[in-house]
């Protein structure tokens, strides 16, 4: 332990005797913002949070320290239709359609990008145009085109003369509507990383494959895969580090978590918005928080065993 | 006749799906990908022109006659319309794209100005904390925090930040995803750089901005792009903290909510392409610089 906070705290320096000490008084006055707006916008904060977590209201701003809130989120998660548990459920369920479905195919996507497919210029723009465009614009526009009247309604009526229920009005329909817009608008930024990622990489390399007659499958997982490894990794960690954060945009679509649409990102948002008390979503935030640790570190310590270890 | 229309076939047929130099390119497949990715680009491109379509309508025409058909007399003056009358809590539409403006591009320069400061002095300088701070902004990334929400509004409501343009002062960051670009980036540029402007008398503050910094322009710009694009999108953060000073997409979405059944949704439709042309303008520009960003050796290790 002592070795360890000796080699965090130990001035390991190339520099010449003469810039030292000027370096000091750069390095640390460059530093002062980013280390005060740490201190207040995050520790202080989330210290905060941890605080509120357990504190309860007792009329006007007096407030007792108790464990109510976690009993209550137990409580809550215990019940089916409760909106806590339906937001945990979805949540769940964002986050599988996002490792599972989102990001192998954003991977995907990426690499035919890469391998400069017809037209790929006209379609990395393209692709990025929802990271672009408000969600508000493209929220509206996909409600308006499947709902009634609208395009999709009219051309599935035509054709097989169905009538497109109202999908957001609807318990079983609501959710996977919006997990099919998340899906249909969300392979924006990770495209951008995977793909320069992937553009750094030794042209050689690829031709040799080539040259050697392997398929594009061999290619991307053998080679390409390899070599990108930390990009690949950052991403499933940022991924996993989101499992309890995730969720689709239901303030826009209106729903207000109605409808068994809830997750618990909107949950925690709607209560603020709402003034209804911050003291028992600061429990939630806490309490997931406290699950999501040993998640992140589990997967963090296994994605770290796979190590390529190829270095370019 | 049967083998010069082959022959033709087949010249369409490279011309539009293979290139001779380019070897990388898988042939079956390059076909197959390009109709998926066409299709797609369809799905994403179609509700955006049949909006815009709608934006030219009449509400009479929308509702009644025409919904999914070519306007039958286009006209311009939903946009002047939403322009005029979109107004929200009192703010008028040119003040909520003012508030767009200083609230995305203001942001966005703080947060990458001060992310580039401290990668520069994390990936070119030792000293002691040096690592601590660094292991600092790897962990702030992959730490799990969930829902810090209801603490941060009442902190900014204590600071008195929320609702005045000073909540600015909460982009300043420093760690974080254009954390870890700019390091990578900064790590990049090779020493020699460095060493040579100290051998010619600069100091380190004149090494940063005069050397180091014009060399990271690039990435700065990419990410600055990115980051007023994505608060100009932004509408819950305005919604909780700016509640007097509505963004162009937090007004959008309140005049939506306010008007429910009443809006005329050609107008409305005009007001999200106002919305839009700004950060559309932007990427079309700057879409290179945007497609060049990366995580260089991310947060591994």
């Amino acid at each position: 332990m002592r070795e360890f906070f000796k080699k965090l705290f130990t001035d390991r320096d190339d520099m010449p005797k003469s810039l030292r000490r000027g370096k000091y008084v750069f390095c640390y006055t460059m530093l002062i913002p980013t280390i005060v707006s740490f201190a207040v916008f995050y520790v202080w904060v989330n210290f905060n949070s941890i605080l509120m977590a357990f504190q309860v209201n007792t009329g006007g701003r007096n407030y007792i320290y108790s464990l109510d809130s976690f009993r209550q989120i137990i409580e809550f998660l215990g019940r089916p239709d409760h909106d806590l548990r339906i937001g945990l459920n979805n949540t769940l369920i964002y986050f599988a359609v996002g490792v599972c479905i989102n990001l192998p195919l954003t991977y995907l996507f990426s690499y035919f990008l890469f391998k400069k497919v017809t037209g790929y210029k006209f379609f990395r723009v393209i692709f990025m145009l929802p990271s672009m465009i408000s969600g508000i614009v493209y929220v509206t526009v996909y409600i308006n085109v499947l709902g009634f009247d609208g395009p999709v309604y009219t051309l599935v009526k035509k054709l097989f003369g169905y009538e497109i229920p109202s999908l957001l009005a609807n318990n079983a329909t609501a959710t996977p509507t919006i997990i099919m817009y998340t899906l249909w608008t969300g392979f924006g930024t990770s495209v951008i990383l995977f793909q320069s990622a992937m553009n750094r990489l030794p042209r050689e390399v690829i031709e040799c494959g080539q040259l050697d007659g392997i398929s594009w499958v061999r290619e991307l997982f053998q080679i390409v895969t390899p070599m990108i490894w930390p990009t690949v990794y950052t991403m499933l960690v940022l991924q996993v580090t989101g499992i309890f954060a995730g969720g689709g945009p239901i303030l826009l679509f209106g729903t207000n978590g109605g409808n068994r649409t809830m997750t618990l990102s909107f949950y925690i948002f709607r209560a603020v918005y709402e003034g209804a008390g911050t003291e028992f979503p600061a429990a939630v935030g806490v309490f997931f928080t406290l699950f999501s640790f040993p998640i992140v570190l589990i997967v963090r310590y296994v994605l770290g065993k796979v190590d390529p270890g190829v270095e370019y | 006749m049967l083998k010069v229309r082959e022959s033709n076939f087949r010249k369409f047929y490279n011309k539009i799906f293979r290139r001779e130099k380019d070897i990388t390119r898988p042939k079956v497949m390059n076909v197959v990908v390009f109709v998926i990715f066409a299709l797609y680009c369809f799905t994403l491109l179609y509700p955006l022109f049949w909006a815009f379509l709608a934006a030219l309508k009449t509400n009479n025409e929308y509702m009644l006659v025409n919904k999914n058909g070519f306007p039958l007399a286009p006209t311009f003056s939903n946009f002047v319309t939403a322009y005029k009358s979109m107004s929200v809590t009192g703010t008028s539409m040119f003040a909520m794209i003012f508030n767009s403006i200083w609230y995305s591009a203001v942001g966005a320069f703080l947060n990458v100005f001060v992310c580039a400061v401290t990668a520069y002095v994390l990936a070119r300088y030792k000293f002691i904390g040096h690592d601590f701070l660094y292991g600092l902004a790897i962990l702030v990334m992959v730490l799990p925090i969930i829902g810090s929400l209801p603490s941060q509004y009442k902190i900014y409501n204590l600071l008195g930040i929320s609702g005045s343009p000073l909540m600015l002062v909460t982009c300043i960051g420093g760690f974080g995803f254009n954390f870890i670009v700019l390091h990578a980036s900064f790590k990049s540029i090779a020493r020699d750089y460095m060493e040579a402007a100290f051998v010619e008398g600069a100091g380190h503050f004149g090494v940063f901005f005069r050397v180091m910094l014009p060399q990271a322009v690039g990435t700065m710009g990419a990410l600055f792009i990115v980051m007023f694009i994505d608060r100009w999108n932004d509408y819950t953060t305005p919604l909780l903290f700016l509640k007097g000073m509505p963004t162009l997409s937090t007004g959008l979405f309140i005049y939506k909510t306010i008007m429910n059944r009443r809006m005329e949704m050609p107008v409305y439709f005009a007001g999200i392409f106002i919305c839009c042309i700004p950060t559309v303008i932007l990427y079309a520009f700057f879409q290179n610089q945007v497609m060049n960003v990366s995580f260089g050796g991310g947060i591994k290790g």
